[in-house]
């Protein structure tokens, strides 16, 4: 080697640091990772408080909660996806379906991983129409177990949780079940649409994984990626068999492994009784899973002015949710206070349902023209428009004021252009 | 009693930002973040943590490093290449941009193959910053074999790189 290729040897190590170091890195945590940690503070000082799986699926975004609720169809999904896939092309369509529509009961174990935090292994049990049942083991390592039973009834729209150990029942009265058939399994076997559903995700699929072994059995993997989780399927080589799907929610850190599918084993209709024993303590709560509205990013700019002295979101990002617990847990210690659980509790409360209006925004399409121009803007300036969007098939603007008013404004009507060079705001001091 | 909050609140970025760079994508680095505080926080309850950006940086640093061999364990369980390439690009990579994109993957990949303890140091001093002293302390090393093992890593890491850099040269040309 000469000399100046010796130079080019020894500086490529530097070169490969300084684009490691100038690669972007996007603003984060995501609020979820933050919150999750946050709440890990907490639980450490309660030491016996763990999150239940449906307190977990219940303080995630819409899509990952959704995702979570819909993780064990995917099963079918993805079994369905195999039977039609390219490695059992010869099955005729009528097959298929004759298949699923003589599937009574579906048994599998899974093991979950919610946001890095705690290994879960389940065992699933479903029948038909509508019901589920999950039993696990919850609790962090080096710590005592406890058994969790849920129960899900979409026909009732109910989730029952049974924490024998504590005698506490929680209830969770399900809304806004979107009407997806690929939700709701009664209706997704009863209309025939959801095998074009099916073939639609085949169509868009994907990669072929290669073949491993696995088990001892040669396996085959395809890969699916859609509405925000990604689909791992192995089928058996031979025999086309489901031998493990692994589904990753790609912004909710959950990821489930499930394995031992068993299809038509005998089981009890008393398994998924909703009744709940005698002695158990019981909380209801309510969980809305319908499309978000104008009526709930109202709903945050409320909620945002009030928690943070009236000043308005400075931008209509992830990023501002972190802002949002910085601001008030700044704001408490400087009153000399320490963040209790309760108040953790709140604010988690306070962030789902500004999430929602959030949501909301995130659905907009590009072409209703949305415009946000709330930093530096205070609650009650009524001649300051806060944002604009153009609402489907609409000739008029909706414009929100900064006193929380509405008005439908004409194109040429509406108020300039907000600046949009805002610079992130200052992030926590490292 | 550890003011938790305020540990989060001062070192979120810097452990989100240790993460995502070593493993470019978001999901990745969410679990790391996570993964790195929580095991922070079950130390501080086991011995007192005098230097928690420091701690946090090894922490995420080893925890993303796990993570990339685990992506490579899995890549070649599979026979597949591993996404080393995993920072989200939506626009086609002019010349420039495509090698500074490879080079970093190369490192990301050269990382993953490295024995634990030369791939933490090298991430702690050349994409942390941290001082020599500063990393003896935390991994309970001596000063000198720091040294050493920084040395050790560049020398790996530039045999793998330029080996690479070879590789592409010669599959692009005609």
């Amino acid at each position: 080697m000469n000399d100046e290729s010796n130079i080019q040897a020894e500086q490529i190590v530097d070169r490969a640091v300084g684009a490691l170091r100038d690669a972007p890195v996007p603003p984060g945590p995501p609020p979820e990772a933050l919150s999750a940690v946050l709440a890990a503070g907490g639980a450490a000082a309660q030491r016996t408080e763990h999150k239940t799986i449906t307190q977990r699926i219940f303080t995630m975004k819409r899509l990952p909660k959704i995702a979570a609720a819909a993780v064990i169809l995917a099963g079918i999904a993805a079994l369905v996806w195999l039977l039609v896939g390219p490695g059992t092309a010869t099955v005729a369509w009528a097959d298929v379906q004759e298949r699923i529509r003589n599937i009574r009961t579906l048994t599998f174990t899974a093991v979950t991983q919610y946001e890095g935090a705690v290994q879960m292994k389940s065992t699933v049990m479903m029948m038909e129409p509508d019901l589920m049942r999950q039993e696990m083991m919850m609790g962090e390592s080096g710590q005592r177990k406890q058994k969790i039973v849920n129960i899900v009834d979409l026909g009732e729209s109910k989730i029952l949780q049974l924490v024998a150990e504590r005698k506490e029942a929680n209830v969770i009265e399900v809304s806004g079940l979107p009407q997806d058939a690929s939700l709701q399994p009664s209706a997704w076997r009863k209309e025939m649409d959801w095998m074009a559903r099916i073939k639609a995700l085949i169509g868009e699929a994907q990669t072929e994984l290669g073949e491993k072994e696995m088990a001892d059995r040669k396996v085959k993997g395809y890969r699916v990626e859609r509405d925000n989780a990604l689909l791992k399927v192995w089928v058996d080589v031979e025999t086309g068999a489901l031998v493990e799907m692994e589904m990753t929610v790609l912004n909710g850190g959950q990821k489930t492994v499930m394995t031992d599918f068993q299809f038509d084993k005998e089981l009890d209709r008393e398994l998924f009784s909703l009744e709940i024993p005698e002695g158990y303590t019981v909380r209801t709560t309510q969980m809305d899973l319908s499309e978000p509205t104008e009526k709930d990013l109202m709903e945050l700019f409320r909620l945002w002015t009030e928690w943070m002295d009236g000043s308005f979101p400075p931008v209509m990002e992830r990023k501002a949710t972190r802002q949002f617990m910085q601001y008030q847990i700044e704001k408490l210690k400087k009153a000399g206070q320490e963040p209790a659980k309760e108040y953790l509790q709140k604010l988690q409360t306070v962030i789902m349902k500004m999430s929602r209006g959030g949501m909301f925004v995130a659905q907009l399409p590009p072409e209703s023209d949305w415009h946000y121009g709330g930093k530096g803007v205070e609650l009650g300036q009524a001649d300051k428009a806060v944002c604009w969007y153009k609402p489907k098939g609409s000739q008029t603007y909706r414009v929100i004021y900064a006193d929380l008013s509405i008005k439908a404004v004409a194109e040429e009507d509406l108020p300039p252009e907000p600046d949009e060079a805002e610079p992130e705001a200052p992030g926590p001091a490292d | 009693m550890t003011d938790w909050q305020g540990i989060v609140g001062r070192h979120s970025g810097l452990v989100w930002r240790t993460a995502y760079r070593l493993l470019g994508n978001e999901a990745d680095a969410a679990d790391c973040f996570q993964e790195a505080f929580v095991a922070a926080l079950e130390l501080s309850r086991r011995q007192r943590v005098r230097n928690w950006p420091g701690l946090l940086q090894q922490l995420s640093t080893r925890k993303a490093l796990d993570a990339l061999r685990d992506r490579s364990r899995r890549a070649r369980r599979s026979g597949q290449p591993a996404d080393w390439m995993a920072v989200p690009s939506r626009n086609p990579q002019p010349g420039q941009e495509a090698e500074a994109a490879e080079l970093a993957a190369g490192l990301r990949q050269g990382l993953a193959d490295l024995p634990h303890e030369q791939a933490e140091v090298f991430c702690l001093r050349y994409l942390n910053d941290l001082r020599y002293r500063e990393i003896a302390r935390l991994l309970g090393l001596k000063t000198s074999g720091v040294g050493v093992l920084l040395h050790r890593a560049r020398q790996q890491l530039r045999q793998r790189l330029s080996s690479e850099k070879v590789r592409s040269d010669v599959e692009v040309s005609p």
